[in-house]
């Protein structure tokens, strides 16, 4: 329809058709973003070793042992998926909010909500199997989608920054959930203190490798991980997200509602957590007890920064920290070191990913203009 | 007083990754001249400013001030062998004085402790008077109009000791008559000795007041030229000299400008007594079918204001408005949009793209909902936005390694065309056209024009919004003049001429010094 005068100088057209997947499931530039990840991982554990010896053990010695209970025996892959499965089920949460230009550290509150929730459902509902267990999880991704729903309004509607009212509806939810399941709590179970009673075996997600405690959730949590992506880069709901993440005021100009998109995004985040809350419940667990989560929620923040909030990486990273996790166990045992070197570990790892952030940002300064 | 080089540059060569900045470049400026630096966007006149005010470091070559070698490790040695940057956006504390912000970092003091605010006024005003300067130095920078806020920053320099002086774009935001002035502050440097070099990409100011102009292209100088004063007189000799340097500047010869308007049809887009309550309105404008409006104004009076209004992003207090015969008043942005309506941001980075997002993902923006990008149940084909993007990519000629880069590895130029590009795809019925070539150079702005008025000859109505007072006597078929928010004037651009309108602009006083 246009006359072109300015012809496309030296630019060959580039291909139409099918842009290829896996470009999209790594990243933009596939090979960098896993050179990268593996050398955040590495570095991170390279700078650990002094600290390991200044807690008096031979940082080699704590790595063999470190790797050997993680990924050495059955038991100890077993306990790593195991430990994978809600980092990574909260890591997706975290990235989805961070694709969405949201910080959602309430994570671990909305997992906490979402398992209580899901441990209420299983114990009280009666229901056929398979649906049960379904019901449960939905009943819990739903629960902590309201509880994120309440940053999410305040966000799109009253600017008040999500850092921190999801910072402080965490500790309403550690709070709530404690006093229900306390002493005269309308939740408590009548055998067990500080927790609900037994879900029933039609809400279990099934173990899936005897004699280990692996779980149906780890197929659950993988799921996630294609359902995530697919939303965020075939549809037009994630599109949405990822436009108002990177300009809301472009996305504004451009008919997109920015503050109805953050809502979606946030509840979106939230009922991942809370999904990541009801597998652990219904697969490790059995019953939501106070406080059975050691923090999978912060830690699903280094899960998503490390893993560059892509599905498939945050995938990786999550399958990292399960390593870490799991392995703990033998670190403490046999090297002498303290369990807690493993949020070292994780702490060393945000640096270095904040780190990488500024070296990218001194990298791209220097393009051309 | 004419003599050997002040400023000698040799071989200056900087390289980003993939691309030569600078290649070998050679310049040397006599001293008490005004050099124009001429280039399109991306020819190297950035990075060479950049390597000659300490700003980066060049991989090869000299600089030698006053016959003297240089190395220059920040601004602060630039500034002390004697350079002085006016860059396009202001660096001034607009709480402070003017006296304030030039004495900032070496105020004179009372007992060490305290600032001598009155020696600090008499200082600078002396200055200000020794070079002419129409400017009041106890006046609060944030009072001042565009023009004397640049006034400002050359004193900056000058008070820094600055004997060479770049000035970046300087006309960029300034209205006619203090474009006048800034001429008339540089000559009178220049009579005190003073060496300029003014980079722009407006030819008429290059051709009226340089004495010598250099034209750069892919990061080499490809000429130098002196001009001489008969050249300077409008007439065939101007005329074949600016032809020339822009040859010289794009490589080819530039189309001639777009024909005007011959027929309109019914009213497209129609404002009565629109305003926001504050800062717009009440006003009226209407613009028909196969017409181009041009709103002309000093930035600030109200040009973002209507744009928002009429775009639905902000809300209209009073008045209606009529999209292609519907009233439009009370919907929101996307169903305007659905109405046939495109919109090119005047500032793309805060409107238009998302610079950390994909060339493809921006090149669907406001095309996601429509097929073939969109599928059925809320899908989104990546093969539809891959081959859209490939399309305005292939047809805006914008530069790019791949779809998949993001938008901040384009240069502001490719930017541009990708927002152009993706809004006449919509085939708008009305557009919106916000500053369309802020920041472009000669041949993307020809083409941005061409585009304008190829949509207006399909039959589009088109609102260009623009700083650039040339820009829309160009280009429009008919001009209303804002200030204050308000219309204050109209006319064809036959019937008016440049210093008219700018007395509308600036309103029938002077402009506040």
């Amino acid at each position: 329809m246009s006359t072109v005068i300015v012809p496309p100088v030296e630019t060959p057209p580039p291909k139409g058709g099918r842009p290829p997947a896996t470009a999209a499931l790594v990243g933009r530039h596939g090979v960098r973003t896993v050179v990268l990840f593996v050398g955040t991982a590495l570095a991170a554990l390279v700078v650990a070793a002094p600290i390991i010896a200044i807690a008096g053990a031979n940082p080699l010695d704590a790595y063999r042992a470190l790797f050997e209970g993680s990924l050495g025996s059955q038991r100890g892959l077993a306990e790593t998926l195991v430990a994978t499965t809600p980092l990574l089920v909260a890591g997706l949460a975290v990235s989805v909010a961070f694709r969405g230009g949201l910080f959602n550290i309430g994570v671990e509150g909305q997992l906490v909500i979402g398992g209580l929730v899901a441990g209420t459902i299983g114990a009280q509902a009666t229901l056929p199997p398979v649906v049960h267990v379904v019901v449960a999880m939905a009943g819990g991704a739903a629960a902590a989608a309201a509880w994120a729903l309440i940053p999410a309004l305040l966000k799109a509607y009253r600017g008040v920054h999500e850092v921190i009212t999801t910072i402080m509806l965490n500790y309403v939810a550690f709070a709530l959930s404690t006093y229900l399941v306390s002493p005269g709590g309308l939740l408590v179970s009548k055998t067990q203190p500080s927790a609900t009673e037994k879900v029933k075996d039609t809400a279990v997600l099934p173990r899936v490798w005897a004699p280990t405690r692996l779980h149906a959730g780890i197929f659950v949590a993988g799921a996630l991980v294609a359902v995530t992506w697919w939303f965020l880069f075939r549809t037009r709901a994630g599109y949405r997200l990822r436009m108002v993440g990177g300009n809301p005021t472009a996305a504004r100009f451009n008919g997109i509602d920015p503050r109805r998109v953050t809502v979606q995004t946030m509840c979106l985040s939230g009922a991942l957590a809370g999904l990541a809350g009801a597998i652990e419940v219904l697969g490790v667990h059995l019953r939501y007890f106070d406080s059975f989560s050691p923090g999978y929620g912060f830690d699903a923040i280094a899960v998503a920064l490390l893993g560059a909030i892509t599905p498939v990486g945050v995938a990786a990273s999550a399958l990292f920290f399960g390593v870490l996790r799991s392995g703990s166990v033998l670190l403490q045992a046999r090297a002498g070191v303290s369990r807690d070197m493993i949020t070292v570990i994780s702490g060393l790892v945000v640096a270095f990913v904040a780190a990488r952030v500024v070296l990218e940002r001194r990298l791209s300064r220097k393009e051309p203009r | 007083m004419p003599n050997g080089p002040v400023l000698r540059l040799q071989g200056i060569t900087k390289t980003y990754p993939g691309v030569v900045a600078n290649d070998g470049v050679d310049l040397e400026v006599a001293g008490g001249t005004v050099r124009g630096l001429l280039g399109e966007n991306g020819a190297g006149k950035s990075t060479l400013m950049k390597v000659l005010f300490g700003m980066t470091r060049p991989d090869a070559g000299t600089i030698e001030v006053e016959g003297v070698e240089r190395r220059f490790r920040s601004p602060a040695d630039a500034i002390a062998a004697g350079i002085g940057m006016v860059q396009q956006h202001f660096s001034l504390v607009p709480d402070f004085t003017v006296a304030e912000n030039l004495v900032l970092g070496s105020e004179p003091r009372v007992r060490r402790l305290f600032i001598d605010r009155r020696r600090a006024v008499s200082e600078v005003q002396a200055l200000a008077d020794r070079y002419g300067f129409r400017l009041d130095a106890g006046a609060r920078v944030a009072d001042l109009a565009v023009g004397a806020r640049q006034r400002v920053e050359i004193l900056k320099a000058l008070h820094r000791g600055a004997r060479i002086l770049v000035l970046d774009e300087p006309t960029a935001a300034l209205a006619p008559q203090e474009v006048v002035e800034l001429f008339t502050v540089v000559r009178s440097l220049q009579a005190q000795g003073c060496t300029i070099i003014l980079i722009t990409h407006k030819l008429p100011e290059i051709v009226a007041n340089c004495d010598e102009a250099t034209v750069l292209r892919d990061g080499a100088v490809v000429g130098t030229r002196r001009l001489e004063d008969h050249e300077r007189v409008p007439g065939p000799e101007r005329d074949a000299l600016e032809a020339d340097l822009a040859r010289l500047m794009v490589g080819r010869a530039l189309p001639d400008p777009p024909a005007r308007a011959s027929t309109s049809g019914g009213p497209a887009l129609s404002l009565v007594g629109v305003g926001d309550g504050e800062r717009v309105g009440p006003l009226d404008i209407e613009v028909r079918a196969g017409e181009i409006v041009g709103v002309a104004g000093v930035e600030g009076n109200g040009q973002t204001e209507l744009i928002e209004l009429v775009l639905g992003v902000r809300r209209c207090r009073s008045g209606h408005i009529v999209i292609a015969g519907r009233d439009v008043t009370r919907l929101p942005v996307g169903q305007r949009l659905r109405q046939g309506v495109a919109h090119i941001a005047e500032d793309r980075h805060a409107a238009a793209v998302a610079s950390d997002l994909s060339v493809a993902d921006n090149c669907a923006l406001g095309h996601q909902d429509r097929p073939p990008l969109a599928r059925s149940g809320g899908r989104l084909s990546a093969s539809g936005v891959q081959r859209f993007a490939a399309d305005v990519v292939a047809r805006y000629g914008v530069r790019t390694p791949s779809l998949q880069a993001t938008v901040a590895q384009l240069s502001g130029g490719n930017q541009q065309k990708l927002v152009v590009g993706r809004e006449v795809a919509r085939r708008p019925a009305v557009m919106i056209a916000a500053q369309p070539t802020r920041g472009l150079d000669v041949g993307a702005t020809a083409f941005v024009h061409q585009e304008l008025v190829d949509l207006r000859d399909a039959g589009c109505a088109v609102l260009l919004v623009s700083l650039d007072l040339s820009e829309v006597l160009a280009v429009a078929d008919r001009i209303v003049v804002m200030r204050g928010g308000r219309i204050v004037g109209e006319g064809r651009p036959d019937e008016l001429d440049e210093l008219t309108v700018g007395a509308w602009m600036t309103g029938t006083s002077e402009v506040p010094a």
